[in-house]
């Protein structure tokens, strides 16, 4: 599918994102911010930018810690629901 | 906040002790550094010298830049100078450049008592924008979502027709407005923004019930046209959005929709057959053409649906009940069996994938019934939720109609054959495997299975349609599978039989689109395609307890990731394909508005600044720790109560693996404010995938209240593999004497949880000491 054919292109960039950012953070930032402007996106200044780079949630944090999440956001509304009651 | 946890968490990331916790130990910091400042040019003061002491001991040594942005931080920023340096503490201890603006930035985020970030989400979805505790300008709300719809409207009432346009501003002239008045009140009006403040109540209702019958006598002249729809609209919501009408239905026609799903369907009825063995299936498989689709099925639903040239049969369009809108006799003919045609001989001379034994995978015309009943019981779940009579308004538009059952089900049947994709080339691995099950092989496999699978839970619109308890089942696979990776040096013949029943429950799992999930899906693109939808941060922010992708998305549509997302759309060389995924996430507007706001209202560009730093605090703060085997994460996260609007903290902190956090060694910190039970804090440590939970909180009330829920929400836990013990109850304030009658509470261990969030054995590889 389409959209696979997007997420693995995403996963090989990715990669190759991590081992630039560490070799070149600030070329590619540059890089990064000049070609979001030619697409109208603005973004923070490069400071900024350079720490937000190196992070991907979708990665970071495993679906058992986002499930634990879930389920405890869970037990919350349930708790506030039943005290509405 | 009563402790600050996440603060104390980065002190002994740094193996410090908590620094900054009162002036008397910043005094004594700050001793010894005065002739350095003096040498840079800086403030040689009491918090300078602290935080140049900070930075020392962060082995970062400070540069005159560093003390230049430090000092205006300081001097800037309102708060206690304990306050500050803790901020300053955190942003050396992460590794974060020293800026004015990265240290406004994450103080904001760890300070964020006026709820603004909360403020600027609900200000861009109009509904929310009134709901109760929630602190928005009313003079910043109408001028930010103009900004945001303000492309798309202009767009939009180009597209209008004349006749109408002309007759909306005429009616309006005829109220005493100038022309020019008229006409801007008037595109106000057609673009769904606010006109109260410029109308009288009465001049409101009159123009509204005008426009109403403009367009209902539009939409009779003209039944081809979806302009009925803006009638509907009006009846469910009293607004007029022709904008996002127009917008979404020319986003994919129905004719598009129908056209994919055919091409799908065709995909999906050869990669089902494939998978099974070529002799038994041979005469026997219920393939797609061998079994056409009979009446009432969802073969109909699409002929009915499907947008048609006959002006007669768009009238038949008009049904009464979601089961006459699935039964519908069929006016004409589709190409969906010749396209079923075209599939079989397709299959035909497919290649047919060795396998040992056929694979459980639900034949297309099983999945196309099991759809359309999901289908109809959505349908009927929406009715319900409109009211009859809405609904019935609603479906008079055949296109209307026809886009959420094509949108759905095209969907449906693409997560469908991903699905399938995966379970197949999994099922082929696993036996392959199992044939020679060396020690590298079974590692080998369980990372990268469990790679697949966790991508696919979590970037996949897989979960989007599942329920939570299949979602659940996916996760703890995955968890059985790195326990396969893990036992693979160490005990290979665990490591095979455990394989071995992740292949049974593999085989057993199919993929059952859940009703209720669907209902909320077609809900939402009802609302969407006739305007009134909510704003997506808040349909995110009311799907986190549906399940660990429900949570991501959240975090996604703040702009937490947006940055890496970014960069993704501008370096990726293959072309992103336009989804709900690509949808303006907060931070991005935000951006775009401040970019736009350079001198138009102070106080709005105040609360936009705010709400960005406030995200790119977060951001900041969840920096990837390059020197530690640990990672610390801190979210703000709005949560939506019933109808209120809440705001979450979280705290986590892991031992990390390369990239990717443990989460069998892991600590989580909830901090939420309970309307009823005011302050509450939720503990979840794990150690080797024990799980201890403590909830503190200064209510008596609490233990009862959670109780009735804990069995459950256990239940779910060790689903997803881990092995949670009790729920413990513990005061806030250690101090306080810990009641008699709570179970299994260790007062000792109760002041430690209530202190610290962490464990240093989490940076040790040997885990946690138990303490129950």
């Amino acid at each position: 599918m389409t959209r696979d054919r997007g997420l693995n292109a995403y996963l090989t960039e990715q990669a190759n994102y991590e081992k630039t950012e560490l070799s070149q953070p600030d070329a590619l930032v540059d890089e990064l911010i000049e070609r979001a402007q030619e697409q109208c996106e603005p973004l923070q200044e490069k400071s900024t930018v350079k720490g937000l780079v190196g992070s991907d949630l979708r990665h970071k944090m495993p679906p058992q810690m986002f499930a634990v999440v879930s389920s405890l956001v869970r037990l919350i509304e349930k708790v506030e629901e039943d005290s509405k009651r | 906040m009563k402790i600050n946890p996440y603060l104390q968490n980065i002190n002994k990331i740094n193996g410090e002790a908590s620094s900054a916790k009162n002036e008397k130990m910043l005094s004594a910091q700050s001793n010894g550094y005065s002739s350095q400042l003096k040498e840079m040019g800086v403030s040689s003061s009491a918090e300078m010298q602290a935080a140049y002491r900070i930075y020392k001991s962060s082995q970062n040594e400070p540069t005159k830049t560093t003390m230049q942005q430090t000092q205006s931080f300081l001097e800037k920023m309102s708060g206690s100078a304990e306050n500050k340096l803790l901020t300053v503490q955190v942003a050396s201890a992460k590794g974060v450049e020293i800026t004015e603006s990265n240290l406004t930035d994450i103080h904001n985020a760890l300070n964020d008592q006026g709820n603004e970030t909360m403020a600027m989400a609900s200000l861009l979805g109009e509904e929310y924008s009134e709901a109760e505790g929630i602190k928005v300008s009313e003079d910043a709300a109408p001028e930010v979502v103009s900004k945001v719809i303000s492309e798309e409207v202009s767009e939009a009432i180009k597209k209008l027709p004349e006749a109408l346009k002309k007759q909306v501003y005429a009616a309006i002239k005829e109220m005493g407005f100038t022309e020019e008045e008229s006409v801007e009140i008037g595109n106000k009006l057609l673009s769904g923004q606010s006109v109260g403040s410029i109308l009288s109540e009465q001049q409101g209702k009159e123009i509204t019930k005008f426009t109403s019958d403009v367009l209902k006598k539009l939409s009779e002249k003209n039944a081809t046209a979806p302009q009925n729809l803006l009638e509907t609209l009006m009846v469910l919501e009293g607004k007029i959005k022709i904008s996002l009408v127009k917008i979404k239905m020319n986003v994919q026609t129905p004719v598009e929709g129908l056209e994919n799903l055919v091409e799908l369907t065709k995909e999906l009825s050869w990669a089902s057959d494939s998978g099974k063995k070529a002799s038994a299936e041979k005469g026997k498989s219920q393939r797609f053409s061998e079994q056409p689709i009979s009446d009432g099925t969802l073969g109909n639903v699409l002929k009915n649906t499907l947008p048609i040239n006959n002006q007669g049969s768009e009238k038949t369009a008009n049904m009464k009940t979601p089961e006459s809108i699935v039964s519908q006799d069929v006016v004409q003919k589709t190409n969906l069996e010749d396209a079923a045609q075209e599939a079989t001989s397709k299959d035909d001379s497919a290649e047919v994938v060795k396998s040992d034994e056929a694979q459980n995978l639900s034949s297309p015309t099983d999945f196309l019934n099991q759809l359309e009943s999901v289908l109809e019981d959505a349908l009927s779940g929406l009715m319900s939720a409109y009211g009859q009579a809405d609904v019935q308004t609603l479906f008079e538009s055949h296109s209307l109609k026809t886009y959420l059952v094509t949108e759905v089900t095209v969907r449906m049947v693409e997560v469908k054959k991903t699905f399938d994709q995966f379970k197949k080339e999994t099922l082929d691995a696993i036996n392959n495997t199992l044939e020679k099950p060396s020690a590298r092989n079974l590692a080998e496999i369980a990372v990268k299975v469990a790679e697949k699978l966790d991508h696919l839970i979590m970037q996949s619109d897989l979960t989007l349609y599942t329920d939570m308890k299949t979602e659940r089942k996916l996760v703890g696979l995955s968890s059985d599978l790195q326990k396969v990776g893990q036992l693979a040096k160490t005990n290979p013949d665990e490591a095979i039989q455990c394989l071995k029943d992740i292949k049974k429950k593999m085989d057993k799992l199919l993929f059952e689109p859940s009703k209720e999930k669907v209902q909320v899906l077609l809900k939402e693109k009802a609302q969407s395609a006739v305007g009134v939808e909510q704003n997506d941060l808040m349909q995110k922010a009311s799907k986190m307890g549906s399940g660990a992708k429900g949570v991501l998305d959240l975090m996604r549509s703040m702009g937490l990731n947006h940055e890496v997302e970014l960069m993704d759309a501008v370096f990726s060389t293959e072309s992103v394909v336009k989804n709900d995924d690509t949808k303006s996430n907060l931070k991005q507007i935000l951006l775009k508005l401040s970019a736009e706001n350079q001198e138009d209202n102070q106080h709005l560009i105040k609360s936009i600044e705010k709400g960005l730093s406030q995200l790119t605090g977060q951001q900041l703060l969840n920096k990837p720790e390059v020197q530690s085997d640990s990672q610390s994460l801190f979210f703000n996260l709005p949560i939506k109560l019933g109808e209120d609007l809440n705001q979450m903290k979280l705290y986590v902190k892991a031992r990390k693996d390369v990239q990717k956090m443990d989460w069998e060694n892991c600590s989580m910190y909830f901090l939420i404010d309970l309307k009823q039970y005011g302050e509450t804090g939720i503990r979840i440590q794990s150690n080797q995938k024990q799980l201890s939970i403590s909830v503190s909180n200064e209510s008596d009330q609490i233990m009862k209240v959670i109780e009735p829920f804990a069995q459950e929400i256990l239940e779910e836990l060790k689903e997803i593999g881990y092995n949670p013990g009790d729920i413990r109850y513990v005061p806030f304030d250690n101090i306080k004497q810990v009641p008699s009658e709570l179970p299994k509470v260790d007062v000792k261990a109760s002041k430690e949880d209530t202190l610290d969030i962490n464990n240093d054995n989490l940076t040790s590889r040997k885990g946690f000491e138990l303490r129950i």
